[in-house]
């Protein structure tokens, strides 16, 4: 009880702080609304090997993935998933993470309520915390909202 | 009597008021009297006390350009520290060390703006280097030197310290902590991939994710037992095939056992650290009451 | 006694130079901070502001001066801090003129802030105080461009037709009107034949890959059904067909959904570049 205090009055003096951290400079406000700028198809031209992954992912995407609807709750999909750990690690890694993630993807059993949501309602699930690297592990506090990711160091 | 009294003092006001517009007509040339050291003092006191920290200190520097004032450094080091421009802070209170009422203050802080960055190694260095008998907020800095333990990685100093330096109100919390550093119950990843490694899933259900660890065991055995069945019905490519994708998932049921491990002890940390800071948010870091910055 | 107060009557003449002088400087500060306000220099002005605040201990400008502290926040996108300070500014508003000002001040900040919802709240407590023609215009106005802020033109354009049935802003906004796509109509069209939603909004090579994968699946789950294979059959018609089948009508809506927000975001661009009336 006493913590939701201290995290209410910690909020409420966030809300009246001022803001004025730094000198700021007028703003031009721009009249858009926001639109969702959808996936970035473009060819990874670094090495032989991401050339070759992008490219096939852009393959399923354009062939498959973008017309059978949307049915990965994660947040990276599961292909960016696997493009990324693959860029991340190597091939080998990569390929075990990959797997892990779709076993946990096809879970049926239990809710996949340990993950937070992001703004759009996917399930968050970072590159970062399947690395085996435990510096890089990005915790996610669960049960709150709001966009705020903590990183254990 | 009093007819008298308030003539000499309507008096006294006349030649008071004239001299002081004598003094304006000069003045007039220069309007900016709100520019004044004391002014810009006044006003930077007014949003100090604002919270608005950036112009406060604007208006500080303006007044320390004209004058030496220990306390006017302390409260722009202060104002950066609120700020959590740490560095800055630092460099503020750097310039006190030699002042003489501030610097066992500024010692003080100098110590926390570095706990607050994240710099244990640091606050271990400079409290070891300081004498408890030359600094009067040393037991302040062994609060904060013994609790740069609980939030790194290194080995606990022994109990009683803690029961010396924490205080009857703090100890009994500062001793739960320490019960929790020492005995944080994770789980060991060793001891997760081996399970996995026997019976896939199981490592994952060791670590509690109960519906991943079965969803890995019925993909690892379906795929298995279709190699299998291909195997036997003589269906080398199809056999091959559910061979690799069984390696695939057996491999990352086992990979994904040690990450879950490692997931779920990054939460304990997570947690630990989130009460701990929350618990010395609560005593303000263990700073003493500066009443000097109120004058 | 007679005597005395003669003498306090004449120390109060001649101090009044004194209050004079303390005014003009008063007046100099404000000046000074609304010069720099005049050139863009929000951040400082901010302070100047502040300074006079600080200073003026006859309160005279307790308004301007919360007011002008306002705009400088709206001018540096900083919408919560800039609302914070008209509602003070509407706490010591000198007459109900300055008062209907900083309200109209505070629903232009929330439309900026995206927040239109209160702003609409706003307006619609304001219609209820204010009554005259001019304040009843400006109240449509600003109702208008809530509602174009908040993607709703219908709305916007029958604000808009209330000023004025020609006002250059209804014209924009029944081109809007004109231009976007039915989310519903693209929906139900692939829901009938699955692609022809997503050739109504102009995504041809996708319609016609749903199409195909749709013909695909649905070919081999009836096939697997007449040759009496109902296992395959359901998991192909359940498993495939079924995921292409949602993914072409999810597809259609959401293809006409971006659609529109193009189109909103041009007229909306097309708004803050083109237009020369007033704007939040």
């Amino acid at each position: 009880m006493k913590k939701v205090i201290i995290i209410a009055l910690l909020f409420y003096f966030n809300i009246n702080a001022q803001t004025d951290r730094h000198k700021w400079q007028p703003v031009n406000k721009v009249y858009q609304l926001k639109q969702d700028n959808g996936r970035d198809y473009s060819l990874d031209k670094h090495s032989a090997g991401s050339f070759l992954l992008t490219g096939i992912r852009d393959i399923y995407w354009l062939t498959f993935s973008d017309l059978d609807g949307d049915n990965c709750p994660f947040h990276p999909t599961c292909s960016t998933f696997f493009v990324k750990s693959v860029k991340k690690t190597n091939i080998v890694q990569g390929a075990l993470m990959f797997a892990d993630r779709f076993t946990r993807d096809s879970n049926l059993f239990k809710g996949k309520d340990h993950y937070k949501r992001d703004e759009t309602g996917k399930l968050y699930d970072p590159v970062n915390n399947y690395t085996l690297n435990e510096k890089q592990i990005i915790y996610i506090e669960t049960g709150s909202k709001g966009k705020s990711v903590h990183e254990v160091k | 009597m009093k007819v008298n009294t308030i003539k000499y003092f309507t008096v006294f006001q006349i030649i008071f008021v004239l001299l002081n517009s004598n003094l304006i007509g000069q003045t007039t040339a220069a309007p900016t009297n709100y520019f004044s050291i004391r002014n810009r003092l006044k006003f930077g006191n007014d949003l100090f006390s604002q919270k608005d920290y950036l112009r406060a200190i604007d208006e500080y520097q303006a007044v320390l350009k004209k004058m030496r004032s220990d306390t006017l450094l302390f409260k722009i080091g202060y104002s950066y520290e609120q700020m959590k421009c740490f560095p800055k802070a630092n460099s503020f209170y750097q310039k006190l060390l030699n002042s003489k009422s501030l610097s066992e203050i500024a010692k003080f802080e100098i110590l926390k703006t570095n706990f607050l960055e994240g710099n244990y190694g640091k606050v271990k260095t400079l409290h070891i280097s300081q004498d408890s008998s030359d600094n009067a907020y040393y037991p302040n800095e062994a609060k904060l030197f013994y609790s740069t333990y609980m939030l790194d990685q290194n080995e606990l100093p022994d109990s009683s310290n803690y029961k010396l330096w924490f205080n009857e109100a703090t100890q009994s919390e500062v001793m739960k902590f320490y019960r929790r550093k020492i005995n944080p119950g994770y789980k060991s990843e060793t001891l997760a991939a081996v399970l996995s490694t026997v019976v896939p899933g199981l490592g994952k259900i060791y670590v509690g994710e109960t519906g991943d660890g079965i969803t890995a065991f019925l993909f690892n055995s379906i795929l298995g037992f279709l190699a299998y069945d291909n195997f036997r019905a003589h269906h080398k490519l199809r056999a091959w095939i559910f061979t690799g994708l069984t390696a695939l998932f057996y491999g990352g049921n086992i990979y994904g056992s040690i990450s879950a491990a490692q997931i779920y002890n990054a939460g304990i940390r997570f947690n630990f650290d989130k009460d701990f800071k929350v618990f010395l948010n609560n005593h303000n870091y263990f700073s003493p009451k500066y009443y000097f910055m109120n004058k | 006694m007679l005597n005395s107060i003669k003498y306090m009557f004449i120390a109060i003449v001649l101090s009044s130079p004194l209050r004079v002088f303390a005014q003009e400087q008063i007046d100099i500060q404000y000046k000074y901070a609304d010069s720099l306000f005049e050139n863009q220099q929000l951040f400082d002005a901010i302070t100047e502001f502040k300074r006079l605040l600080f200073f003026d201990k006859e309160e005279r400008y307790l308004f301007d001066a919360n007011s002008k502290i306002g705009l400088s926040y709206k001018g540096g996108a900083k919408y919560n801090n800039a609302i914070f300070y008209f509602k003070k500014a509407e706490k010591y508003s000198h007459s109900e003129k300055q008062k209907y000002q900083t309200a109209v001040q505070i629903i232009r900040v929330n439309i900026l802030r995206g927040t239109t919802e209160r702003a609409l709240q706003l307006l619609n407590s304001l219609e209820r105080k204010y009554k005259s023609p001019t304040e009843i215009r400006e109240i449509n106005y600003w109702r208008g461009w809530a509602f174009m802020f908040a993607d709703r033109w219908e709305e916007a354009d029958s604000s808009f037709a209330r000023i004025n049935p020609n006002h250059p802003l209804k014209k924009i906004c029944e081109e809007v009107i004109d231009n976007k796509y039915s989310v519903t109509f693209a929906k139900l069209i692939s829901y009938i034949l699955p692609g022809v939603g997503q050739f109504y909004t102009g995504h041809f090579v996708s319609g016609l890959m749903s199409l195909s994968w749709n013909i695909f699946w649905g070919y081999l789950t009836v096939n697997a059904f007449m040759n009496d294979r109902v296992f395959d059959g359901m998991a192909i018609g359940n498993l495939l067909w079924f995921r292409f089948y949602r993914g072409n009508y999810q597809n259609a809506e959401k293809f006409a959904v971006q659609k529109n927000i193009s189109i909103a975001n041009k007229a909306l661009r097309k708004v803050q570049l083109e237009y020369k009336g007033v704007k939040p």
